[in-house]
């Protein structure tokens, strides 16, 4: 399978009395993710299927990517936590796009890349940020087929 | 002309998150039928909202758990119909315990309490907003009721002008308009549906032969609703659409 590992956009800083879990994205990060969206569609990527963490800042980021989606956005609390087995459970359609925070994102991309969470500092993630796996959702059973940065991708959207 | 204050007026969606957490917790003790189908009107009148902010995300999580309360409303709403015929009550009977096992394990599913963590932050509507894509949903109210007052137009067409009709409801419930005219052309719709659901139960239990009086009695029933709804139409379009289509 193909499995795309974003991390979510550029969200506003923590006010005061605020729950974490409420921090929208800024304007600069909705319009800065656009344009990955943009890259990501100029590469013909799209999915089936979009796990992604019930914060609002993920929440955001996926549905920026909703035009790329083909099924379904599904919310899922093990997005918002360290990788679990239940998680690659989840994994089953054949092209799939997971939203996420650091440093969950990068323990999922070591833990399936290599079967050791340990080396997510190896695979850091920009926010907006995409690494595409492929392979068997498994630990140690996908290889990195691509790590973008946004700024990477939002330039394959500009060109023409 | 409505004022740039009243545009930028706010509209939260909090009430129907908590309403929507109330109901589940009355669906889930399974006291009160009528919590599911709160559960659902709960769940519709938040994909409106998603509808008026423009999102597409949590829309499919709202409509997976609204399918799982459907399936247990559906059922009991034909269970608590006086003509129901005892073998056909005996049978739907019989598919509640599952589909309310079924929709107690989507309850406890965690996609479920991730949709409403999600919901909880929900942003605010401006007025302004809502009005740019309720008119949206009121084209498509337009264009569907002018089809089904096509002499072709047949029961889908009347179930998709249904669906629009209830989001155009909703979209006005939101900005706080009093929508007589759009409930009582729904109610004409809800009751064709009813009989819909009864006639498409009857045929997956394959009792239709076996009960061919009342499928009949169904089918004409349905023939009458049809006309019924198309009247319905005819005279409550204007007031529904109040020139926004």
């Amino acid at each position: 399978m193909k499995l795309i590992i974003i991390r979510h956009a550029v969200a506003a800083d923590p006010v005061e009395g605020q729950r974490d879990s409420a921090r929208p994205l800024t304007s600069a990060g909705k319009r800065k993710f656009s344009g990955v969206v943009k890259g990501l569609k100029r590469l013909g990527i799209s999915f089936v299927h979009v796990l992604h963490s019930p914060l609002l800042r993920a929440v955001e980021t996926a549905d920026l990517l909703s035009e790329l989606v083909e099924g379904e956005l599904r919310s899922s609390g093990l997005m918002a936590r360290a990788p679990t087995k239940a998680l690659l459970e989840e994994l089953s359609e054949e092209r799939m796009a997971l939203v996420g925070h650091e440093p969950y994102v990068s323990e999922l991309v070591a833990w399936l890349a290599t079967s050791d969470r340990k080396l997510a500092r190896a695979f850091p993630f920009k926010k907006g940020g995409v690494v595409v796996l492929e392979g068997e959702p498994k630990p140690g059973g996908m290889h990195v087929a691509a790590l973008l940065t946004p700024r990477q991708l939002r330039a394959i959207g500009r060109k023409r | 002309m409505r004022s740039a204050q009243h545009n930028e007026q706010r509209i939260e969606c909090g009430r129907w998150r908590e309403a929507l957490l109330e109901r589940i917790d009355v669906a889930r003790e399974g006291r009160d039928s009528e919590g599911v189908h709160g559960l659902r009107v709960a769940c519709a009148r938040l994909d409106v909202y998603l509808r008026l902010l423009g999102w597409r995300v949590l829309r499919a999580d709202l409509r997976w758990l609204r399918r799982a309360a459907s399936a247990v409303r559906d059922l009991d709403v034909l269970l608590a119909q006086n003509d129901t015929p005892d073998v056909f009550r005996v049978a739907l009977a019989a598919q509640r315990e599952p589909a309310r096992e079924q929709f107690l394990a989507v309850l406890a599913h965690e996609r479920c309490g991730a949709l409403l963590d999600a919901l909880e932050e929900l942003p605010p509507l401006t007025f302004a907003r809502a009005q740019r894509r309720s008119r949206k949903l009121a084209t498509r109210v337009a264009l569907l009721g002018a089809s089904v007052c096509r002499p072709e137009s047949d029961v889908d067409a009347l179930h998709a002008l249904r669906r629009a009709l209830r989001r155009l409801r909703y979209a006005h419930e939101w900005m706080n308009r009093e929508p007589k005219a759009a409930r009582r052309l729904q109610d004409e719709l809800g009751s064709l549906n009813d009989i819909v659901v009864a006639q498409r139960q009857l045929a997956a239990l394959g009792l239709g032969a076996s009960l061919s009086e009342y499928d009949s009695a169904l089918s004409a029933r349905l023939v009458l609703h049809m006309e019924r709804v198309r009247s319905a139409w005819r005279e409550t379009s204007g007031a529904i659409l109040g020139g926004e289509a």
